[in-house]
């Protein structure tokens, strides 16, 4: 198809999906609505959180329904992605109304934190689908430089979460989303990237970057191994893939597309 | 309580047909669907505030979460039996940690007092009126504007210009 059809068809879908957009906005546009929807997601992650750090029964969390914790992560989505774009819905929410009773201590943010930094690798999940929707789940916080300021002050994120990244490294499923978890911490701070105009998207973390550095420093460590083994495995896939394809176009003539 | 217990089944109701209708007409957000969703948000609201008088002073320990995993409870609902759980079925769970079960089926720590009744029941149509009226919309939501995302970086790859 030449460029400029491709151009204008694309404009028109963006058209067309720009018109059924604003039905739902307005919705949200109600203080009043997004605090108690707001207030009841944080009392639902948190509620699931204190599950979780009680000693004696943490593994009732592994009963709880998936429902449960789907609905307080879509509407993090929700306020995160699509409702402004870069400037969050949840930003001009009055917090003091969100924050009452048992729930004073911590934020939206902050809940679903602590839940992703615990289970976004965990092998007590069983089901691939929402094992991957997991690791989906930590790339969708590590967008957002508040979200990864969040993990850094999350005491169980700043022991545990860059062993399990790099143990994440094992499963070959799920090798294109723990690469760009791992990417994340140094997002447009270096790699040879393309900057698009008015997107703000690097990310960057000090703090986890000295940890995976001492971590990689530490060669007799078991998850050390294990992941060095498994970007090997990565790049000897990849290279035979790239021979193979170099070796079908072979002998082909080039075309000049210009 | 018994108004809302009519709403979230009639929400229950509703959400069904809607998915028929999707289905049928591969419509993603008609405006009656829109319509739907905002009612049911502003009932939300007004039982979320109550939620909020009745539970958020409360710790989080007296909220009776194991009602919807132990089967033995009387307030276990036994058509959320066959939900997914976080680490697999129910059935497998209970094999998995049946030492934690089986210590938690003892009857004297099974009753509830009113309030936590109160407190389940609450709850129970809240996440029903956010699963059945608001759930799918936010996720068609997202789907538009992800597909919006995708297309406006496409489009800037077409015009990308090296410096």
């Amino acid at each position: 198809m030449h460029a400029h059809q491709q151009h204008q068809k694309m404009n028109e879908e963006m058209l067309e999906l720009v018109e059924q957009s604003p039905n739902m906005k307005l919705m949200f546009l109600s203080k009043g609505r997004r605090v108690a929807l707001t207030r009841f997601c944080v009392w639902l992650m948190s509620l699931i959180n204190d599950l979780d750090e009680n000693v004696d029964e943490s593994d009732f969390v592994y009963a709880v329904p998936v429902l449960f914790v789907d609905i307080p992560f879509e509407l993090f989505r929700a306020y995160k992605r699509a409702l402004t774009g870069d400037e969050s819905l949840d930003q001009d929410l009055n917090k003091a109304a969100t924050m009452v009773g048992f729930l004073s201590g911590k934020t939206f943010q902050q809940s679903l934190g602590t839940f992703v930094a615990r289970h976004f690798f965990d092998s007590k999940i069983a089901n691939p689908d929402l094992k991957e929707m997991m690791i989906i789940r930590l790339n969708m916080f590590l967008q957002f430089q508040d979200c990864i300021a969040t993990l850094e002050t999350d005491a169980y994120a700043r022991k545990n979460l860059v062993k399990t990244l790099l143990r994440s490294f094992d499963d070959h499923r799920w090798l294109c989303h723990s690469l760009k978890n791992l990417l994340r911490f140094s997002k447009g701070k270096g790699f040879k990237e393309i900057v698009y105009q008015g997107v703000q998207d690097s990310t960057y973390s000090k703090l986890f970057l000295l940890k995976i550095r001492s971590c990689l420093l530490d060669f007799e460590d078991e998850t050390t191994k294990s992941f060095m083994n498994a970007i090997f495995n990565a790049m000897n896939d990849v290279t035979s893939e790239l021979f193979m394809v170099l070796k079908e176009v072979k002998g082909l003539p080039i075309s000049n597309h210009n | 309580m018994q108004f809302v217990e009519i709403l979230t089944a009639k929400s229950k109701e509703l959400h069904r047909e809607s998915l028929y209708y999707h289905q049928n007409l591969h419509v993603e957000m008609s405006e009656a669907s829109v319509q739907m969703a905002n009612t049911m948000l502003n009932v939300f609201t007004c039982l979320e505030q109550k939620f909020c008088e009745l539970v958020y002073c409360r710790p989080f320990s007296e909220f009776p979460i194991k009602a919807f995993f132990i089967k033995e409870m009387p307030e276990f609902d036994h058509s959320l039996k066959n939900m997914d759980r976080l680490g697999g079925t129910l059935g497998h769970i209970e094999t998995e940690n049946a030492f934690l079960f089986a210590s938690n089926k003892v009857p004297g720590r099974q009753k509830l007092t009113q309030s936590q009744q109160q407190m389940l029941k609450m709850f129970k149509a809240l996440i029903q009126m956010f699963n059945c009226g608001l759930l799918d919309h936010i996720r068609n939501f997202q789907g538009i504007f992800e597909r919006i995302y995708i297309r406006h970086r496409l489009l800037d790859d077409l015009d990308y210009k090296p410096v």
